[in-house]
């Protein structure tokens, strides 16, 4: 059963379409990431789940409630939903403790018990309840934001690229603690993100939206190996795309011979092989079941290579792979790479 | 360019800066700079220095049976009344109406707002005769309430409007969603963050009161201003006008204060980038047509009336009032003080701006603070100093458009002040820098870079320092050499004789050329707050 269901969304801006018939459902007590480029149209879901905004028509119901059907809506204010944005918004007139306790009633007796609690549970320290938002790091921020969010026990929180605005290290143990909370409390979660890595780790089901339009939904899993399109298999990750012919549940392109899933299909089609799939090994003495290639540019960036390797199949096309072996070949090298897994066959 | 490399090579030093050594030596940076900003800074407290070299020559004696007797503590009832009433009302007016055209889908909601800062076209003094002339009867506490709030309302209405279009609207959106209805959103989230604009928007309205001769003359309503004026004209400079100084400027003081202890330390600096999102208009529906009554009613009591009274008393003199001989030498007379005073307040300008920016530090502060201090007190405080001061000291100087001029200075020089330095922070240090490389000695950078990039501020300041002298009446009048009459004292001659519709075309003529000024506030404003 459902818990949010969002039906043919629609959304206008003067004549540019920002969301195009969007469907949507997400279960209770999950976490869904959004994720997109810029200007994608995830931001104005957001914005209209939490009701800040009226769709064109099409409609919203969380928990068997409508909250907004065609023009009219529920204002934000009635749905009990939280919201952390991009900065946090936090209340610059108000110091921390101001800010948790907004949504708060101001008579209530257990108030100050409740806030203490809240920035517990958010990994901050009582001390700062007296700070003003601008003495408090960007992660600090987010983090007030996120109790100020959770004191009134919201049905459904939503996260507007929460974590973007922070530093690579803060932002990954902000997100896990994030994530880690939000669980834990059985909170139902939207994150919208333009970050593919963020979206995949912490979700359980994945929307990818371009243009207005949403693309493909899916466990993360199911879209970063199975994605519908180029694009999506693009944005979520290295992609090695490649034209192949298919029979009987075999692929055949300029990386060799490897399994499809579909036993049924027959002709040609785009084949997707993850880099990850394809291990590189000096050139055999003996060919061991893979494809030679020839080793054309070497981009060191530390950590990891980027290598440019002409196949020796088909019409030699040449194709970059990441890879973190410690001593790459040399450029002129003929090295032989070997696919392991499935390929997947793109519509 | 020796000297360049090697001071480069030691700290982050201003091309500016670098010139100002001698050849061949290092110096301590930018002291030529620093000497002029001090010397104007000292220069600006002659007034406050005569107040208190008055003071201590009076002596406690003289003084106290000067201050505590009955007629003082009436000044400070009916001032202080004054402050406290019409201070609050356009708090409320102003608010309401930056609502309105900030923050709501009323229609026109760019004329009410342009009509909102319109009112500082028309001198408090005409807006006062413009209501003396509609109501003969008009005088006391209450009139004196009514026309203040009218004529003084924009200079609250305009930060606060500003502030309005500034504010994120990610944190009304945030506090929606934690179950705030939007009235609540208005008073819990916008009005508290409105306290900065409301603050500045006091104390300058406050200020105006504590100042402001023409319009309590007008409708016999006594302040100190008014008495001090009335001192100087039946005793010249005796020690009671002196006296009724001291306690001016030390309303000037708590004024000062109140507004630095009200708004503390707190600066409501917008916590991250946010959304560049417009900020959304309340739909007022069917309410629309109820809440069009405030802006059409404060225009028309704020603009109609003034203006419907000039065009009456003009049909009535008919072409009889149109002396133009007399009303164009006022004109040209008014018109060469405006130019040369905002050309010489800009100047002055300068070298305080230029190193507030590029080398912030106390003194630097000390020293701004001087100019923002003097230029809040009443122009009657400084033409009365000035007028001692020559006359004791430097006689020759005494009613020459120098000291008018230097009375213009230091009243404006915060206008000239304020713009300039906004402007200058806008040119990125790194241009002067750039132009120092390429071998432009420290002056021409100063000229061709910096002041030519910061020219429309410059230009803006000038024009609102202008705009202060074409309306100016107290200091002008006290100050200005024989045979010098300027719109605005030919106007209150004309009008103090009862000769209202003679009065008519310079009134017409104060309001026309400080229309367009007006307009360069409203845009000033909008600027201010990125759009």
């Amino acid at each position: 059963m459902s818990f949010l269901e969002l039906h043919a969304v629609t959304k206008t801006y003067g004549a540019v379409k920002a969301l195009n018939s969007i469907d949507l459902s997400v279960v209770e007590g999950s976490r869904t990431a959004i994720v997109g480029p810029s200007g994608s149209g995830k931001t104005s879901i957001l914005r209209i789940i939490a009701g800040f905004e009226a769709s064109d028509s099409g409609s919203v119901t969380l928990d068997g409630t409508t909250l907004a059907d065609g023009s009219t809506a529920v204002p934000a204010y009635k749905r009990g939903i939280g919201i952390v944005a991009q900065d946090g918004a936090l209340f610059p007139h108000l110091d921390v403790a101001g800010n948790i306790g907004f949504g708060l009633p101001p008579s209530d007796p257990a108030r100050a018990e409740r806030i203490a609690e809240l920035i517990d549970m958010v990994g901050l320290s009582a001390t700062m309840l007296k700070r003003k938002p601008d003495q408090l790091s960007g992660g600090q921020q987010q983090r007030v934001a996120l109790a100020r969010a959770l004191a009134l026990k919201p049905r459904l929180m939503l996260l507007d690229e929460p974590f973007s605005a922070l530093d690579t290290a803060l932002r990954l143990s902000t997100r896990k603690a994030v994530a880690e909370l939000l669980h834990r409390e059985r909170v139902t979660t939207i994150l919208v993100t333009h970050d593919q890595e963020e979206a995949l780790s912490f979700a359980d089901q994945v929307a990818v939206m371009h243009g207005g339009h949403l693309l493909q939904v899916g466990s993360p899993h199911e879209l970063y190996w199975r994605p519908r399109t180029a694009m999506i298999a693009e944005f979520l990750g290295d992609a090695l795309l490649l034209p192949g012919s298919i029979a009987e549940g075999w692929a055949h392109c300029a990386l060799g011979r490897m399994p499809v899933g579909d036993l049924a299909f027959q002709g040609t089609a785009q084949i997707l092989v993850r880099p990850q799939q394809v291990s590189l090994q000096p050139r055999p003495a003996k060919p061991n079941g893979g494809v030679l290639g020839e080793v054309i540019d070497i981009d060191f960036a530390g950590s990891s290579s980027t290598l440019a390797i002409r196949l020796m199949e088909g019409n030699a096309p040449v194709v970059m792979l990441r890879t973190s072996l410690c001593e790459p070949f040399a450029p002129g090298e003929i090295i032989e790479l070997v696919v392991t897994g499935k390929a997947h066959m793109l519509d | 360019m020796r000297t360049a490399k090697l001071a480069s090579g030691l700290a982050p030093v201003h091309p500016l800066a670098v010139s100002l050594a001698p050849r061949g030596g290092l110096r301590r940076p930018m002291s030529f700079v620093f000497f002029l900003a001090t010397l104007i800074s000292l220069i600006m407290l002659l007034p406050l220095g005569f107040v208190v070299w008055v003071a201590i020559q009076t002596g406690w004696e003289t003084a106290s049976a000067l201050i505590f007797r009955p007629r003082v503590a009436e000044l400070l009832i009916n001032t202080v009344l004054l402050v406290a009433l019409t201070v609050p009302i356009c708090i409320a007016l102003a608010v309401a109406l930056a609502w309105l055209t900030e923050r709501s889908d009323i229609p026109f909601a760019r004329l009410w707002a342009w009509l909102a800062v319109a009112p500082l076209a028309v001198p408090a003094f005409v807006q006062s005769y413009a209501w003396v002339s509609v109501a003969p009867g008009m005088s006391g506490i209450g009139a004196g309430v009514l026309i203040s709030t009218l004529a003084y309302f924009p200079f609250m209405y305009l930060p606060v409007s500003a502030t309005l279009r500034r504010l994120d609207p990610a944190l009304e959106d945030a506090a929606a969603s934690l179950g705030h209805s939007p009235s609540l959103v208005f008073f819990r989230v916008v009005f508290p963050q409105l306290r900065l604009a409301l603050c500045g928007g006091s104390l300058l309205v406050g200020l105006h009161l504590l100042a402001e001769y023409g319009l309590y003359a007008m409708i016999r309503f006594d302040t100190f201003t008014t008495a001090i004026f009335d001192q100087f004209q039946s005793t010249f400079n005796g020690p009671a006008a002196y006296m009724l100084s001291g306690v001016l400027v030390l309303l000037c003081f708590v004024l000062l204060g109140g507004e630095a202890v009200v708004r503390g330390k707190v600066r409501y600096a917008r916590v991250g980038s946010g959304a560049a999102r417009p900020i959304p208009r309340v739909r007022l529906g069917p309410w629309a047509l109820i809440c069009l009554c405030l802006p059409i009613a404060v225009a028309t009591l704020s603009l109609g009336v003034p203006f419907i009274t000039i065009g009456r008393w003009l049909m009535a003199g008919g072409s009889a009032v149109w002396q133009f001989d007399e009303i164009g030498a006022a004109l040209f007379q008014t018109l060469g003080l405006a130019i040369a005073g905002g050309i010489l307040a800009t100047l002055a300008a300068i070298p305080m701006a230029w190193i507030s920016i590029r080398a912030p530090g106390t003194l630097q502060r000390v020293l701004e603070g001087c100019n923002y201090v003097i230029g809040s007190l009443p122009g009657v405080v400084i033409a009365l100093a000035l007028v001692t001061i020559t006359v004791r000291v430097a006689l020759p100087l005494y009613q020459t458009f120098a000291t008018l001029l230097l009375a213009y200075t230091l009243m404006l020089l915060p206008r000239a002040l304020v713009s300039l330095r906004a402007s200058i922070a806008q040119v990125p240090v790194e241009l002067e820098q750039a132009a120092a490389s390429l071998r432009f000695s420290p002056a021409r950078t100063l000229q061709s870079v910096t002041l030519r990039l910061a020219a429309p501020g410059a230009a803006a300041g000038a024009a609102l320092v202008a705009l202060g002298i074409l309306n100016e009446l107290t200091a002008t009048q006290m100050l200005a050499p024989n045979g010098v009459r300027t719109l605005s004292m030919a106007f209150w001659s004309l009008s103090g004789e009862i000769d209202y519709a003679g009065a008519a075309p310079y009134a017409l003529i104060m309001v026309a050329f400080s229309l367009p000024l007006t307009w360069l506030l409203y845009i000033q404003s909008k600027r201010i707050a990125g759009r």
